[in-house]
């Protein structure tokens, strides 16, 4: 390890393999980590490490049905289509969820009149562009040691015209190529999104029936992969 | 479907087997419950983290790649990525380095399974790490601070956080007999 670039990324190693690395010297080391076998091998080795440490948390029962909601809300998930036959009451109860949170309130400040609020707004949002929908998801690592971080936020409007925008942060800078694949397996590429110094913000008017796309996905040509799951 | 491995049983969860996903969460649910507890420290917030976790599991179930790491430590780490999340968006940290080594050192024996083995070493060699090069370590790992967040806390430079943390992980890495492959 002569190369003074490896030590550079030698030392945010830990933080790299736990996913905590700061966004601009996470995307820096990546691309640096994916052409240095002596690196790569340094963040599996740690990355290894790191892993079994958590098997240290003391094990604690959870609060009687859990299995039952955690199994509930897999068969929720699974059940794409039934879930899109949602009333758009409740589609805009879980956006008034979101704005709460974005606003920074606690949902207990949010009342059902609040939600109703929230719910008038959305459909007057949706109205301007003859809009059906508008989703959001977390963008998140797919491979590698830092699997299931998030790396952005991912968002759809199903209108006229259709969109989709992104944001990502801490990812390697690359050209990605961007898609949409639907409940039944077909896809889309949308586009290209080159990220540089670690963020981007990237967005397209689409022609994809979006209210059948299941996930985002963005790749690069060295196998970096994000995905959000609408 | 009880003795099926942890392998198989995610295999099934995520070709939507109900049998196999039912003991999968019961298999698990002690120890991810467990650490979202031990993270967030809000037993609500927690269970929403844990059942948050079961999802992304299946959702990521084909990436799971078992020539890295066993399925626990695999879920467990899908738990804690999400529980970090959880605590930098309500910016809240409830427990600090002492209480979490406190929790992670028992008296009490581990319970029987495949990573009891695992477990003794761990705290055998978290035991034997000195407090500067620990409290950084469980830091990072557990509630997901940067180096630079805990040189603030610890009033020292990142530079001296950053090797700590590299030695402290060095020693521990050679005491579980993890090698570069």
């Amino acid at each position: 390890m002569t190369d003074p670039r490896c030590q550079e990324v030698q030392a945010l190693i830990p933080e790299l393999a736990l996913g905590v690395a700061p966004g601009p010297e996470r995307a820096s080391a990546l691309t640096h980590i994916a052409g240095c076998t002596s690196c790569r091998s340094e963040l599996e080795r740690v990355a290894q490490t790191v892993d079994e440490l958590l098997l240290l948390a003391p094990e604690v029962e959870p609060p009687s049905g859990f299995e039952t909601r955690v199994l509930e809300s897999l068969i929720e998930k699974r059940s794409r289509t039934s879930r899109r036959s949602l009333a758009l009451v409740a589609v805009a109860a879980s956006f008034a969820i979101a704005l709460a949170g974005v606003a920074g309130f606690g949902l207990s400040r949010w009342s059902g009149s609040s939600d109703r609020v929230l719910a008038d707004e959305y459909q007057r949002t949706l109205d301007v562009a003859d809009g059906t929908a508008f989703r959001a998801a977390d963008l998140t690592t797919t491979s590698g040691p830092t699997a299931g971080a998030s790396a952005g936020h991912a968002f759809m409007y199903d209108g006229s015209p259709s969109w989709v925008f992104m944001t990502v942060s801490g990812v390697p800078s690359n050209r990605y190529q961007v898609r949409l694949v639907a409940d039944d397996g077909a896809t889309w590429n949308i586009g290209i999104c080159r990220v540089r110094d670690g963020y981007q913000s990237w967005g397209t008017a689409v022609d994809v029936p979006l209210d059948q796309i299941d996930h985002l996905e963005m790749r690069s040509g060295g196998g970096a992969a994000f995905t959000a799951e609408f | 479907m009880g003795q099926l491995s942890d392998e198989a049983l995610l295999a099934g969860m995520a070709d939507g087997d109900q049998e196999a996903a039912s003991v999968f969460v019961r298999r698990f649910q002690a120890r991810v419950y467990g650490l979202a507890l031990t993270v967030v420290g809000v037993p609500a917030v927690a269970e929403d983290v844990a059942q948050e976790a079961f999802v992304k599991a299946w959702r990521h179930a084909s990436a799971y790649d078992p020539r890295r790491g066993r399925v626990s430590t695999w879920l467990l780490m899908i738990t804690r990525n999400t529980a970090v999340d959880v605590l930098r968006y309500r910016r809240e940290y409830p427990t600090d380095s002492e209480t979490l080594i406190a929790l992670l050192s028992p008296g009490s024996e581990p319970p029987v399974s495949d990573d009891r083995e695992t477990i003794l070493s761990l705290r055998e060699a978290l035991g034997e790490l000195p407090s500067e090069q620990l409290r950084p370590i469980v830091l990072m790992s557990f509630l997901g601070l940067t180096a630079r967040e805990i040189a603030l806390e610890q009033q020292v430079p990142v530079g001296t956080v950053k090797s700590r943390v590299r030695r402290g992980l060095r020693r521990l890495s050679e005491r579980l007999g993890v090698r570069d492959d």
